[in-house]
């Protein structure tokens, strides 16, 4: 009996085992070639186009090199390859997969050609299906050309063009490329010594966008885009520019930050635009900003605004320049109304505020005393700690902002005027 | 020819369950054990039937013991237990997740041979460590709650000792073959026994595999080979010396719950993202593999008649990790990844029509595109520059875009542990111990897998993008631009080392109306982290030791019992006791470095509870009411966060747990056949603060929150019924067979709730009338649901020497397939588009069995 058992188990057991491997390891699956078909050029897919967008359902194969990635975040899902007859744009289905000086075969099939506000593209590539690699670090020298080209030239487009003797508006000096805190895309002013200009355009994504711009002159690498009439430049990396030279459409003034500000619009001109330097005066509603009084009491001159007369919705800051926090710092200055229909001014603090549009920057409303229906009468702000609008233990810049808002069509048209403005 | 064998119960009074050869022929026997009480219980003493009484599992299944089948296992143990409650908790009750007063398993301690076993960085027994050794395990001492226990201090949850020596093993052979459709499919088991020979020694083995080709769920699949030798000596009178070593070596293909609309499309509530098809089979990409066996050398010495002193020397450790996908500059594998569903496309009717399409019909939408990933992988030429941080060192080859990593945890620790009891009288009873732990894991993750590339690059990829400084987002500054290839670390590898000792000391005292119990215990713990890669982002606080972080903790507990009489009983039980926190959460992030978490303290633990217990021949009844509060724990999860787009960890510290509640389980004898039985489980278990909030992220220094107040007080916890009732009945045939059912009814599910839901900045979007919200902040409850489980069993003896077992247990007869038994909100979240990151649901089991045939020889 015993044997028998034996025998039955032995048999069962080894039954069950031997139908009882689980597998784990795994072989890899076949190599799919992607079909060459019929090789074309940029020159070809130009032609071919007819302002309809064409979507490939056979094998064609496009050769070129990748001059530029997503890498920096400067360009996102877009590519830019680049053959001996021209330059086009990749647009992928996601981010990343290719790099500059990648020689690629890109199979067209599922692919769609069309054209975007001027800028001819393949749209819909799937790197890891269309995109074949040929070879790595194939890197194409760009094109040296002259501003008047980038303008003129259609035939650069989607091309890596490098300028020289250009540098940035002097306007712009002392901004950064684009607002790295808001993620926002910001044009930038690049000219040349003969006074043409072109866009320099740079996503709030790019991971140069809060590198200020570079101060002097010399040469400049991008890839050159279109937007409707627009000529756009598209920077690669911030080491593209070699900008140390002396410029040559004027020196910006450099507006560093500062410990403290007394201002008492002492040099200001009756009814003329406020221009004090390194001050922001901006309108980002209408079209008026701050202008210079004479002032008939003690105060003397004071800067006002207003939207009596306009016809238009107004809405404008004046932006002091960027303060150095020292944790103590207060702010104190002293308003009035006249004609009074509204209070129409408020005040206001940034830490992220890099020059221009005020509405690219947070801003923090600040409390403080401010003429009301009484007019033609000072009031003091008293005295406020600014700290209490920063964060615990800041040590950055901050800028304080006075906005008016009035409105001319509705009869909100009473005046603010401002005057000693103190920040220690 | 057949007669029904009864089984002699072997070992101490106090022990229960050995040698019941089948989990059902056990409880058929304590059925009719009116009329043939197994020795043991006609031998006991009054004082264990006391305790015997009260003595019931209190286990948790985890999450990790669920997907391997240690679930199947750790249920089973719970069945053979002698408290009506205790056993369809254990049956009928575990499937649907329910634990014993809603507690996590850090609350209850497992002991093999004396040495604690829970796992020192979980804080719970992790059974898959010893899982499919049921043989070896079944002979166990189990105290619910509160409770004297003479090897450890152990936790308010209770404990259950395992009696693993090879002395105990019953003398024989055993083997058995089970099939089921659970987690796995097959189950063999073999053991033998020699029992104590006339030499003094003793000698045991067993081996268990459990494997499936496929389980339940589609695509999960399970190989784990399980083992235990053992080997004593009595050398005599006095002591005796015993060796055992057990492990399990278990590779397993898992399961992840989904949200509601990806079952729908698929039309199942079991699917499965994990797996794809390549060349032509079904692979999983997340694969558990774990092998951390034990080994226990015990002098067991009795000076003399009144004491007992067991010293023990250990060692456990090995290989733990389970598998996933990576991918770097690509898009997300991942078939459920949201982007990739109709509800995605909800402005798009075209595209949310062609994916609903897509995902009804095509396999490589549905499920992982394993062919897609190899051929991206081997068309990804890349060119490395500086490769391993040398100038002009130059290579070209395929960059893998897609791998298989795996998150490895090994560990190594080793133990010391003794303990004595000493016998002033039978009815006084003085123990104590220690136990010292020096424990080392290895923290790293590997490339498992290229997947037909040649290389990985090691780099942050979130800080690759966000700097402009290519180096600062280099993971291991000491190999910069490394070329990873399958086998090697990479991204972080540290050391986990935790230092634990602790004593306690116990007395009993027993009157004729009264027994008590007072018991202390102090715990030292120390932890630190020491890491072997430097990572740029955190160049001088990543490399090597950390600070040291100590906890000096412990606790007290006592009992007192009032006999009524010889049939009913009054018990109330109290303890108060800190421990340290989890080492996982005293660090901000340890992968990358080594700054603490600020506002880290110890636990509080407050346990009380109050059991009325009757034991007539025809009706046994037990009663519980429980009322525990912990305090001071710390929460902490790690996810990607969807608008800084960076890996982070949220952390809550000051989190407050509730439990309260009322067990209650009869069984009454209707007719010397058939019994009736009837059990409630009913709680109240919640959060019982307002947390404070902190999320780090992995890859910078900054804190993304700080100081937030989560309003989580009052909501329940999650992902597990707070309510269960259960109704049997049983008929046991004087012809050695045996049938039964369970009814089953489960309330109060909850999901677990997203903290950060919780929250003003949360809401800060509305106000308080907003439909908006209510549903931002209110806890969603599952619906309630209703099981049926049946079982039966028969057993042969032949030639009064061979028995044979048939057994059959099904659960879920009614085949509800849309019973949602656990889930949790995801911790991503946008509180204008909650529809966006959808909550996950887990299903319970349809008709699932596990048929065995054991025969014994």
């Amino acid at each position: 009996m015993h044997t028998f058992f034996k025998t039955i188990f032995i048999a069962v057991f080894s039954t069950i085992f031997i139908a009882s491997c689980v597998k784990k390891e795994w072989d890899e699956p076949p190599v799919t070639s992607i079909p060459v078909g019929n090789i074309i050029t940029v020159e070809n897919l130009m032609d071919t186009f007819n302002n309809v967008p064409i979507k490939f359902d056979q094998d064609f194969s496009l050769y070129g090199v990748i001059t530029a990635d997503d890498k920096s975040g400067n360009l996102y899902r877009n590519f830019y390859l680049q053959d001996a007859t021209g330059a086009i744009l990749l647009r992928t289905l996601f981010s990343g997969g290719l790099s500059e000086g990648d020689s690629v075969r890109v199979a067209l099939k599922g692919i769609t050609l069309t054209q975007y506000s001027g800028m001819m593209q393949l749209d819909s590539v799937n790197v890891d299906k269309n995109v074949i690699k040929q070879a790595t670090e194939k890197f194409i020298e760009p094109q040296t050309v002259t501003m008047q080209q980038v303008l003129t030239d259609a035939s650069l487009i989607g091309k890596l063009i490098k300028l020289e003797n250009v540098e940035f508006a002097t306007a712009e000096v002392g901004s950064t490329f684009a607002n790295a805190a808001l993620l926002q895309t910001l044009n930038r002013t690049l000219v040349d010594c003969d006074g043409n200009s072109v866009i320099v355009r740079t996503s709030g994504y790019a991971n140069f966008a809060n590198t200020l711009l570079p101060y002097g002159n010399g040469s400049f690498i991008a890839i050159l885009g279109v937007f409707n009439s627009d000529k756009q430049l598209y920077i690669r990396r911030v080491s593209d520019l070699n900008m140390t030279g002396e410029r040559c459409t004027g020196t910006p003034v450099v507006c560093d930050p500062v410990n403290q500000i007394t201002e008492d619009f002492s040099t200001t001109t009756n009814n003329t635009d406020l221009a004090l330097s390194c001050w922001s005066n901006i309108a980002t509603v209408g079209s008026r900003v701050w202008r210079g009084r004479d002032g008939t009491d003690g105060n003397g001159k004071c800067a006002q605004a207003t939207a009596f007369g306009s016809g238009e919705t107004i809405e404008t800051w004046l932006i002091s320049p960027a303060i150095q926090a020292n944790g103590a710092n207060t702010l104190s200055f002293e308003t009035q109304t006249a004609f009074y229909t509204h209070v129409g001014l408020s005040v206001w603090i940034s830490t992220n505020y890099a020059g221009g549009n005020p509405n690219a920057a947070s801003w923090t409303q600040m409390p403080a005393t401010i003429a009301g229906a009484v007019e033609n009468t000072w009031v003091a702000s008293g005295t406020i700690p600014v700290s209490n609008a920063l964060p615990q233990g800041y040590t950055g810049t901050f800028n304080i902002g006075f906005k008016y808002n009035g409105d001319g069509n509705t009869g909100q048209t009473g005046s603010a005027r401002i005057d000693n403005v103190s920040i220690n | 020819m057949t007669k029904f064998y009864p089984p002699r119960l072997r070992g101490l009074s106090i022990q229960f369950g050995l040698l019941s050869l089948l989990i059902f022929q056990f409880s058929a026997l304590l059925a009719q054990s009116e009329t043939s009480p197994p020795d043991t219980l006609r031998n006991a003493t009054k004082d264990s039937l006391q305790r015997l009484e009260m003595k019931v599992p209190v286990l948790n299944i985890s999450d990790e013991d669920d997907q391997d089948g240690g679930g199947q296992d750790i249920a089973g143990l719970l069945q053979a237990s002698r408290d009506v409650f205790t056993s369809t908790a254990g049956f009928s009750f575990g499937v649907a997740r329910f634990r014993i007063r809603g507690y996590d398993g850090l609350n209850t301690n497992v002991l093999i041979n004396g040495i604690p076993m829970n796992d020192m960085e979980m804080g719970r027994p992790i059974w898959a460590f010893w899982g499919g050794l049921n043989d070896v395990t079944r002979n166990q001492t189990v105290n619910i709650g509160l409770s004297a226990e003479r090897e450890f201090f152990t936790g308010i949850g209770g404990s259950s000792s395992i009696n693993a020596r090879a002395s105990t093993i019953r003398k024989g052979s055993r083997v058995s073959y089970a099939h089921t459709n659970r987690t796995y499919s097959n189950r063999v088991m073999f053991t033998h026994g020699t029992g104590v020979m006339k030499n003094g020694w003793s000698l045991a083995a067993s081996y268990s595999r459990r494997w499936a080709q496929e389980g339940y769920v589609e695509g999960t699949f399970m190989d784990a080979n399980s083992y235990y030798l053992g080997a004593e000596k009595k050398i005599n009178e006095k002591h005796s010396i015993g060796l055992v070593a057990f492990g399990s070596h278990t590779v397993q293909g898992l399961q992840n719950p989904v949200f509601q609309e990806i079952y729908d499309l698929v039309g199942t509530n079991y699917y499965n993202p994990n797996w794809g098809m390549q060349n032509g089979e079904k692979r999983n990409s997340r694969i558990r593999r774990t092998h951390k066996p034990t080994a226990i050398l015990t002098h067991y010495f009795k000076p003399n008649k009144t004491l007992e002193i067991t010293t023990a020397a250990y060692v456990n450790g090995g290989r733990g990790g389970t598998t996933r996908m990576n991918w770097y500059e690509a898009s997300d594998p991942r078939p459920n990844y949201y982007r990739y569903l109709p509800s995605f496309f909800q402005d798009d009717d075209y595209l949310r029509d062609q994916t609903t399409l897509d995902w009804q019909n095509d396999i490589n939408t549905q499920q992982v595109d394993w062919h897609s990933m190899y051929n991206a992988n081997r068309n990804n030429l890349y060119t490395v520059n500086d490769v391993d941080g040398i100038a002009g060192n130059k290579f070209t080859g395929a960059r893998s875009k897609y791998i298989i990593e795996e998150i490895r945890n090994d560990h190594v620790q080793y133990g010391f542990n003794a303990f004595f009891n000493k016998f002033f009288s039978p009815k006084t009873i003085l123990s104590g111990g220690i136990n010292v732990n020096n424990y080392r894991s290895r923290n790293y993750r590997q490339v498992n897998d290229l997947l037909g590339g040649d290389f990985w690059i090691d780099i942050d990829q979130f800080a690759e993008r966000d700097l402009q400084d290519a180096a600062l987002a280099v993971n291991n500054v000491d190999r910069p631009n490394a070329l990873i290839k399958e086998g090697d670390p990479y991204g972080y590898d540290y050391f986990n080392h935790i230092n634990r000792s602790n004593v306690f000391a116990q007395i009993e005292h027993e009157t004729n109306k009264f027994s008590m119990y007072a018991a202390v215990n102090y715990t030292f713990t120390q932890y630190y982290r020491e890491s072997n890669m430097r990572n740029a982002r955190f160049f001088d606080n990543s490399f090597g030791k950390s600070e040291v972080s100590q906890f000096n903790t412990g606790g007290i507990k006592a009992g007192l019992t009032y006999k009524i009489s010889g049939r009913q009983y009054v018990s109330a039980n109290a303890a108060l006791m800190t421990r340290a926190p989890l080492m996982s959460n005293v660090f901000i992030s340890p992968r990358t470095r080594h700054d603490a978490l600020p506002g880290v303290t110890t636990e509080k633990v407050q346990s009380y509870d109050l059991n009325y217990v009757i034991r007539y021949p025809r009706l046994k009844a037990r009663a519980t009411l429980y009322h525990t509060t912990i305090k001071d724990q710390v929460w902490m999860r790690s996810f990607f966060h969807e608008e800084y787009r960076n890996l982070v960890n949220y952390f809550m510290t000051g989190v407050d747990l509730l439990h309260q509640g009322l067990e209650f389980g009869a069984e009454w004898k209707a007719t010397s056949t058939i019994s009736l039985t009837a059990v409630v489980g009913t709680g109240f278990s919640v959060y019982d603060s307002r947390p404070t909030a902190t999320m780090s992220r992995d890859n910078s220094a900054e804190l993304l929150v700080e100081n937030r107040t989560v309003y989580l007080k009052n909501y329940r916890l999650g992902g597990m019924p707070q309510t269960a009732l259960g109704g049997g009945m049983r008929y046991n045939s004087p012809k050695y067979w045996f049938v039964g059912f369970n009814v089953n009814y489960f309330d109060h599910i909850y999901l677990d709730p997203n903290p950060d839901r919780r929250t003003e900045a949360a809401v800060a979007a509305f106000v308080d009338t907003d439909p908006q919200w209510k549903d931002v902040v209110q806890q969603e409850r599952l619906d309630s649901g209703l099981t049926v489980d049946f079982y039966g069993g028969k057993s042969w003896r032949f030639k009064y020497k061979y028995f044979l077992n048939l057994n059959l247990s099904v659960n879920n007869v009614l085949n509800n397939q849309n019973f949602r038994v656990g889930g949790f909100e995801q911790l991503r979240y946008v509180p204008t588009d909650l529809d966006r990151f959808p909550p996950m649901y887990s299903y319970l089991f349809g008709l699932n069995f596990f048929a065995m045939v054991s025969f014994s020889f």
